[in-house]
C-alpha cells in the first residue's frame, strides 16, 4: 500500500510524555519524512531533530508526567518542498534568547541544556511559539535534492 | 543499542553500538559504566565505532560519566568517533574538551601513561 502526504492533510498524533515514546516519535517523523521524498541522511537530521524537540516538551515542559500529552503535526508545504512539524506542549514556556549557549567555554562542562542546538543545526528552520497553556516547537526541513531533481523533471504528480 | 565491557590492562573499554539515546539505553551504558567505577575502575575509552548516532542527552552523560571519573583520580576518552556522532561532538564542542582518539590502542595508551 502506497501512502502519501497531501499538503492539505496535515497528520497530528499525541503521545503521553514518556520516554519510551521517543523512540516511536523518531520513527514516525522519518517514516512521513521518506514517504515525501526526503533523502535518507536528512530523514535521520529530521527525525533525531523531532526527538530532541519531543524530549524537550516531555522532559523539561512536562517532567515526564504521563497525564499530559504531547501533540505533533507533521505537514507537507503546497509546493512539497520542505516538511514541517509543530511540537505543542502544556509548559510554562521559555524564551529562546535566554537558553544558556551549550558551547560557551562556562557551559562545556554542563550535563544538559544541549538539545536545541541539535534542532538548530539540524534543521533548515527553528521557531519557538509561547501561547496561553503551552509551547510550541516549529521545525522546518526542506525535503532535498531528491525532491528538487524531481521538480526539475516535472516529476510531482503525487 | 548494545554496550560491552572490557579490561584492556588496567583501562575499561565500554564498547558501544546502535543508537544510544535517552531511555533504556543510555541506562545501559551508565550502569556498565558505574558498575566498573564501583569495582574500582577509574579509567576509561567509550568506543563509539558502531554508533550510528546519539542525542543531546547521551552527549550530556559522557561529560556526567567523564567528571565522575575524574572525580576519583581518573579519566575518560573517546574513540572512533564518526560520521554523525563525530559531527555532533564537534558541533557541541565536546570534542575540544573529551580527548577523541582515532583507535582503541591509542585511546588505551593514553590513559596507561
Amino acid at each position: 500500500m502506497n501512502i502519501e502526504i497531501h499538503p492539505k492533510q496535515p497528520i497530528r498524533i499525541e503521545l503521553p510524555s514518556r520516554v519510551e515514546f521517543l523512540n516511536l516519535v523518531q520513527g514516525i517523523a522519518e517514516e512521513i519524512a521518506q514517504v515525501c521524498g526526503m533523502p535518507e541522511d536528512e530523514r535521520l537530521d529530521f527525525g533525531l531533530a523531532v526527538r530532541e524537540g519531543a524530549i524537550n516538551a516531555m522532559k523539561h515542559a512536562h517532567g515526564f508526567n504521563p497525564g499530559l500529552p504531547v501533540a505533533l503535526e507533521f505537514a507537507l508545504d503546497q509546493n512539497r518542498t520542505t516538511l514541517s512539524v509543530s511540537i505543542l506542549d502544556q509548559g510554562n514556556g521559555f524564551d529562546p534568547a535566554t537558553v544558556s549557549d551549550p558551547t560557551a567555554p562556562e557551559n562545556l562542562l554542563k550535563s544538559s541544556g544541549r538539545g536545541l542546538l541539535l534542532i538548530r543545526s539540524l534543521v533548515d528552520e527553528f521557531d519557538v511559539l509561547n501561547h496561553e497553556g503551552g509551547t510550541e516547537l516549529v521545525l522546518v526541513k526542506k525535503i532535498g535534492a531528491l525532491r528538487d531533481d524531481e521538480s526539475a523533471h516535472g516529476g510531482d504528480d503525487v | 543499542m548494545r554496550c560491552r565491557v572490557e579490561q584492556h590492562g588496567g583501562v575499561t573499554v565500554v564498547h558501544l553500538a546502535g543508537r544510544v539515546t535517552i531511555g533504556q539505553d543510555l541506562d545501559q551504558f551508565r550502569e556498565a559504566f558505574e558498575e566498573s567505577l564501583d569495582d574500582g575502575h577509574h579509567r576509561f575509552v567509550v568506543d563509539l565505532d558502531e554508533v550510528s548516532y546519539v542525542d543531546s542527552a547521551t552527549l550530556g552523560e559522557i561529560i556526567a560519566c567523564r567528571r565522575r571519573a575524574r572525580a576519583v583520580g581518573g579519566a575518560l576518552v573517546l574513540t572512533r568517533a564518526r560520521g554523525k556522532v563525530r559531527d555532533l561532538l564537534e558541533l557541541t564542542r565536546i570534542g575540544e574538551l573529551v580527548e577523541i582518539h582515532a583507535t582503541i590502542d591509542g585511546a588505551v595508551a593514553s590513559l596507561s601513561s
